[in-house]
Parts: structure tokens; C-alpha cells; sequence
């Protein structure tokens, strides 16, 4: 037997209250972990979505072209548009390897549906090298290719004849994608021409993406790009860059509740060891007639302190791992920007970091109590007796 | 060769209110090696108080306290810590066992505050001493009242003291339990461990080597 042994009985000795403080420890472990994960994981699901859109840069008109590149990742509507004969000087543009006219809508579907249809050119699978495509790309203006996720929906694949009553329009499907994980798997993507079309856009796009041949030469391409007119130019790292700008506001208001959580966690582990040392001060007193030294004392109530945040850190690192994916759709509703793919990515340094904090405030919160202990009277647990 | 106790116009006194009383007035007196002495008196005679002195849980106003030839009177806390855990071993009325520890693990108790290593096996042994080799693995509350006071009995002689404080150590028991443990405790004595028991059962007190009866914090009477 030794200091441990007597921690670790006394904490069985109240199990409710034990386990009702290592659930309300786990709970901001659980947080915290997730945060810390989420924090790491969306820069990457960030640069993973900039890399498979296989732009490097957007070329849109006047007015907000950060928006209008944030378009060619997610979808929606802007009321202005780059002229249709931009596009030549654009690929005639140098270091331009590749450079495909875009033009997006979304049109409300079923219930609450919203589909996104994007009309691209021919240059268009030139920046998707990685995509694995069942059927072909477009082979007339009546060609649809499904995104894998449309086709799920859609219950379609190649051949088949979809029709978009909104639109009025019938397409055959001429390509599905298969799943990459990434925002590519919602769209609808149709001749750009037929876009133009049926949305009453002729010569009209959102805006031209950009792939270069070398992207060490970035900026020397930006720079002639920008010279033509109405060009706006936005490079992916200036957009990656804004997203992290525009989320930081999310991210604080996130750590502010992860602060809370972490302090009500810390009140609730000081008040339930308080309340176990104050009905404990006689027995803590007696302990000091047969021996016990003040620091003997310290250690036995901030050793139970600690296992107690130890086990709510380990829970709340379970539950975490267990819920990241829980986690990852409710930070996605509060983000003004997500990425697809997992934006909760965790490893062992998140683990680590968890415990260690956890254990860390877990050991604050006990120094009062295990200091109160420590000075319980021998006398006084006599006299009381 | 220096007495297990020794006091010397020992004084301490406490204020209720504006009024200041002396528990214990100038009181002097010494326990050879091997008596066993028993402290009777009223209650408010200043018995617990004096117990408390030589406890090495509180310190005189004035006068000498010395435990086996050591003053304790200006021993800091850790030293009236060691003495508490090496030379003294405490038997209380209420037994005082923690509820979360068997009575094996209650008797190792002080064991562990001395980092005395693992004293299973003489706390198995003391727990046979004391008649209850076969109640080891049972809880306090699994325990009967005389059962557990003879637990705490083998908890104040785990470390081996030379001395053992009782306070009223039959005051929660019937007569039968009382019996046992007064031979015990007398057992005790006759393998050479000093006791001072502070009791009010005049019965009790008569099979002591010696009694010093208090009153209003004086000794009275000692023979």
C-alpha cells in the first residue's frame, strides 16, 4: 500500500460524484481535443481542396473576386460577369498552361435541395488530372457529367437521361465521377454553352480558373494577367489566405467556448475535491496523528485531483476520436467557409497536448483543496471526536 | 536511562471568551520505560489536553514536554511529525479507521506515512496478536466496535513505538469488548510497551501499574 492506493480507494468511496466530475472533465477534454484537431485539420482540408481544384488562380471581373473564386469551390451566384472574349488573351497569357471558362448556378431542387450546375469548356478535366471519370466528357451540348455524389442522388449513370424540371431541360449522361472526396462530388457539370444558354448568360461567365506551368512564376502570371481588362485576379494562396482570415473570427468565438467549458470543467473539479476535503478535514487530521506530514496530505488529495482529470482526459480523448465526425458537421455549420473532407484530423500530439492540459488544470484546481488539507489540525480531529 | 515521559510545570491554557482557562496548570510528572499509567478525572480536568501534549499534537504555554529524553517544545512541525510517527502510537475512543481500507490496509496506515516499506506481514502478524487473523480483508463497517478498536491497536504498534496514548479506549464498547481490550492492552505492557491511558471508567483505570487523577487541570492525587 502506499499514497496511490489511498487516492485511488478514496475516489471509489464516492463514485457518483467521481464519476459525474470525470464526465464533466471528459466533456471539455472532448472539446478541446476536437478543437485542437479541427484547429490542424482545416488548413489542410483547406490546401487539399485548393489542390484538387487544380486552380491556381481565378480570373473573375470587377467587384469581389475573392467571392467569385470562392464560387468555383462551393457554388452560388454573383451579378457580375467577365466577358466570354476575355478568355483568349487569358490563355494567350504567359505560363498559362491551362485556363477553363466557368460559369455557376444554382437553381433550387427538390424540398430543400439546392443544385449546383457548373458549365466548363472542354479545357475544363485539364485541371483535374486526378479525376477518374466512368464514361467520357462531354460529346454533345445535351452531355451531363455527374459529380458522385449528384449521381447517388440522382440514382443516374452513364446513359441514362436526367431531366431538371426547373430548367426544362433533359440531359444524357455522358461521364460519372468517381468519388474524390471533395466539393467536385455535388456539382452538375454541363457544356458551357448550354449554361450560357439556359440561364440567359451568353458571353457571359463567372470567371476563367488558371493552371500555370510553373508556380514559382505565380506572381509574373498574376501580374500579366491583371493587365487585361475587367481582369480580377485572385491566386489560390491569397484565397486560402482570406478563408483563414474570415474564419478567425469563428475560430475565436470557438476557443472562447472551449475557455468556458475548461473553466466550468475546473470549477466543478474544485468544488467536488473541496467538498471531499471539508468532509474529510477530521479524517486528513487523525491521518496526522498516526504520521501523516502535511505534504503526505498534499499529495494524497492532489494525487485524486489528478487521476480524476487523468480519466476525464482519456474519456473525453475516446469520446472526441469516437465523435469527430459529429464534431466536424457542427463546426461546419458555424464556419462562414469549410472545406470538403474531414476538417477534424487528429494525431498523437493532439492526444498528448489534451492530457497534458487536462491534467494540467485538473492539478490547478486541487492545489486549494490539497493546500486546505494539508493543514488540517491533528488537535482538532481529537477534540471534535 | 531517560523516562518515556517527562513534564515539567507544564502549562496550557485556552480563552472561551474573555475568560482564560488552564486546561493544564503547571503540571509535573514522568512514565518510566514499561509503566502503565492510567489519567483519570472529570470531565474538564484537562486529561485530553495533557494527552495532547505528550501526543506531540499541541504544544505547552510553558514548561518542558520529553518524549523518551527529547524536548518537544521547540520541534518544528516535521519534527513533531516524526516523533508522532516513530516513538507514539494513538488509540482513539471513536477507532478512527478509514472506511475505504481493509483493516489489514488500516493497521499498514502509518506504515505508509513513515515510508516504512511493506509492512504486510508484520501487520498480519499484529492483527493476530490482537485475535483477528481471520477479519483481515474485512471493512471497518464489516467489523464489530470491539473489533475495530483492536484494529487500531495494531495500527498504533506498526511502526513499533515505545509508547502508546489511549484515550477513553473502552469508552465506545460494552463491558465484554472492554474486557478484551484492556487485556490486550495489558499484554501489551507485559511485553514491555509503555501506556498512557486517559480514561474515566474507574474499574479500567484500577488494572493501570499507576493512576494520576486531575482536577481542574492539576494533579491531584498519583499512586
Amino acid at each position: 500500500m502506499n499514497l496511490l492506493t489511498l487516492s485511488l480507494k478514496d475516489l471509489r468511496r464516492r463514485r457518483t460524484r467521481s464519476a459525474l466530475t470525470v464526465a464533466g472533465v471528459a466533456l471539455a477534454a472532448a472539446t478541446l481535443f476536437s478543437l485542437l484537431s479541427f484547429n490542424s485539420g482545416y488548413r489542410l482540408a483547406l490546401q487539399k481542396e485548393m489542390s484538387d481544384s487544380g486552380i491556381h488562380m481565378f480570373v473573375s471581373t470587377e467587384g469581389c473576386p475573392m467571392e467569385a473564386a470562392s464560387l468555383s469551390l462551393h457554388g452560388g451566384e454573383i451579378p457580375k460577369f467577365l466577358p466570354e472574349e476575355r478568355v483568349p488573351a487569358i490563355r494567350a497569357a504567359p505560363n498559362v498552361r491551362a485556363a477553363t471558362s466557368i460559369l455557376i448556378f444554382s437553381v433550387p431542387g427538390e424540398g430543400k435541395r439546392v443544385d449546383l450546375f457548373y458549365g466548363a469548356d472542354d479545357e475544363f478535366p485539364k485541371l483535374k488530372p486526378h479525376w477518374k471519370l466512368q464514361g467520357s466528357w462531354f460529346t454533345n451540348e445535351q452531355s451531363i457529367v455527374l459529380g458522385a455524389e449528384a449521381a447517388r442522388v440522382e440514382k443516374r449513370t452513364v446513359g441514362d437521361k436526367v431531366f431538371f424540371p426547373e430548367l426544362e431541360a433533359e440531359f444524357t449522361v455522358s461521364g460519372v465521377l468517381e468519388r474524390t472526396g471533395s466539393e467536385d462530388d455535388g456539382w452538375f457539370y454541363i457544356p458551357l454553352k448550354t449554361a450560357q444558354r439556359l440561364f440567359k448568360k451568353e458571353g457571359k461567365l463567372t470567371g476563367v480558373g488558371v493552371n500555370v506551368a510553373n508556380v514559382e512564376r505565380i506572381q509574373q502570371t498574376k501580374e500579366a494577367l491583371e493587365q487585361i481588362p475587367d481582369a480580377y485576379v485572385v491566386t489560390a494562396q491569397q484565397m486560402m489566405e482570406q478563408i483563414l482570415k474570415l474564419i478567425g473570427s469563428s475560430k475565436t468565438l470557438m476557443f472562447a467556448v472551449l475557455g468556458i467549458a475548461l473553466a466550468i470543467a475546473v470549477l466543478g473539479v474544485l468544488n467536488t475535491v473541496l467538498m471531499s476535503v471539508m468532509e474529510k478535514l477530521r479524517e486528513f487530521g487523525y491521518m496526522r496523528c498516526v504520521g501523516a506530514s502535511p505534504l503526505d496530505i498534499f499529495k494524497i488529495v492532489l494525487t485524486e485531483t489528478v487521476t480524476l482529470c487523468l480519466l476525464g482526459g482519456a474519456l473525453g480523448v475516446i469520446v472526441g476520436a469516437l465523435g469527430s465526425s459529429v464534431a466536424d458537421q457542427l463546426i461546419r455549420q458555424v464556419l462562414p467557409y469549410a472545406p470538403a473532407g474531414k476538417m477534424v484530423v487528429f494525431d498523437a500530439t493532439m492526444l498528448v497536448l489534451t492530457l497534458v492540459v487536462t491534467v494540467g488544470i485538473g492539478a490547478l484546481a486541487g492545489l486549494y483543496p490539497s493546500w486546505k488539507a494539508s493543514h488540517a489540525s491533528p488537535m482538532e480531529a481529537i477534540h471534535n471526536e | 536511562m531517560n523516562n518515556m515521559i517527562e513534564l515539567s510545570t507544564v502549562t496550557r491554557s485556552y480563552h472561551r471568551g474573555c475568560e482564560r482557562i488552564r486546561a493544564v496548570n503547571e503540571v509535573t510528572f514522568s512514565v518510566a520505560p514499561g509503566e502503565f499509567v492510567a489519567i483519570v478525572g472529570p470531565s474538564g480536568s484537562g486529561k485530553t489536553t495533557l494527552l495532547n501534549l505528550i501526543g506531540c499534537v499541541d504544544k505547552p504555554d510553558s514548561g518542558i514536554v520529553k518524549i523518551e529524553g527529547e524536548a518537544t517544545n521547540d520541534l518544528d512541525e516535521a519534527g513533531l511529525t516524526r516523533i508522532r510517527a516513530r516513538k507514539i502510537g494513538f488509540v482513539f475512543q471513536q477507532f478512527f479507521l478509514l472506511p475505504t481500507l481493509t483493516a489489514l490496509e488500516n493497521v499498514q496506515l502509518p506504515a505508509v506515512f513513515l515510508r516504512n516499506g511493506d509492512r504486510s506481514a508484520r501487520a498480519t502478524e499484529l492483527l493476530d496478536r490482537v485475535g483477528l487473523s481471520s477479519r483481515g480483508y474485512h471493512l471497518p463497517s464489516q467489523l464489530s466496535g470491539g473489533e475495530m478498536q483492536r484494529v487500531s491497536i495494531a495500527r498504533a504498534l506498526i511502526n513499533e513505538p515505545k509508547l502508546l496514548l489511549a484515550d477513553e479506549p473502552t469508552g465506545s464498547l460494552d463491558s465484554a469488548n472492554a474486557d478484551i481490550i484492556l487485556a490486550t492492552l495489558r499484554h501489551l505492557n507485559a511485553a514491555g510497551l509503555t501506556i498512557l491511558m486517559v480514561t474515566h471508567n474507574a474499574e479500567l483505570a484500577a488494572k493501570a501499574g499507576r493512576i494520576i487523577a486531575l482536577k481542574d487541570g492539576q494533579i491531584i492525587a498519583s499512586a
